[in-house]
């Protein structure tokens, strides 16, 4: 299991190197992510498609990716954009 | 109304954000009201950026004004124009949320995104420019 903590703002600057940082560990062979994003208060769609890319390589080869501490205005963007029934969720 | 010139380019997201996380704040925006107006602009000036001069150099003008409506409640207009491919980008057919995650397409969202967190969102072609226009409104301090 490998854990790692995102931005305050996932945007058009930071969501590059969370994409490129997601796919070096599933590459890498690891599974089961853990994504503590207590700190994020800020997401654009090229954030929200890096996870989406990752739950898709993640439901391939079985694996898990769970959000952390995702904070109530994050989620109500995951909602509006129909994700938050295809990610997984834990506080 | 106020404005800001810049070249279509990615580059200069960073400017066009920070200014607009200046002026909503002096207008007294709260910060989730903000949050999803900034994500709309990113949105849009992405698009822009990435699509609407190709690969030729081209400017942005990005225009704003902040309107006092009575009571504490303020509206907030962006405005952006350039002068490439004729695009309206509200035209884009919403994503199908319903479809399993496979299938999900991942273009459009942050259009959807624009439409679903603005008050109001329009957009015309004139005198050579697109001219893409959102509005929201909230609570703020009077002026």
């Amino acid at each position: 299991m490998t854990e790692i903590k995102t931005d305050k703002k996932i945007d058009a600057a930071t969501a590059p190197k969370l994409d490129a940082r997601l796919k070096e560990l599933l590459a890498s062979g690891e599974s089961r992510l853990v994504v503590d994003m207590d700190e994020t208060t800020y997401i654009s769609s090229v954030g929200l498609r890096a996870f989406v890319s990752a739950q898709k390589k993640i439901n391939k080869i079985g694996g898990s990716m769970v959000l952390t501490h995702v904070k109530p205005c994050i989620l109500e963007i995951f909602e509006v954009t129909g994700f938050a029934g295809v990610l997984t969720f834990e506080n | 109304m106020h404005t800001l010139t810049v070249p279509a380019s990615m580059e200069y997201l960073d400017e066009v954000m920070e200014t607009a996380d200046r002026i909503l704040t002096e207008a007294g925006c709260g910060e989730d009201e903000k949050r999803l107006i900034e994500i709309s602009l990113e949105e849009l000036f992405t698009n822009i950026a990435s699509y609407a001069y190709g690969s030729k150099a081209g400017r942005v003008w990005v225009g704003w004004d902040i309107r006092d409506m009575g009571g504490h409640v303020k509206e907030a207009e962006f405005c952006f124009q350039d002068e490439g491919t004729p695009y309206n980008p509200f035209t884009r057919k919403d994503p199908d949320l319903e479809l399993p995650i496979e299938e999900r397409p991942v273009g459009g969202l942050g259009i959807y995104m624009t439409k679903k967190f603005m008050d109001d969102v329009k957009y015309k072609y004139e005198n050579g420019r697109n001219v893409t226009r959102i509005s929201k409104r909230f609570s703020g301090r009077s002026l």
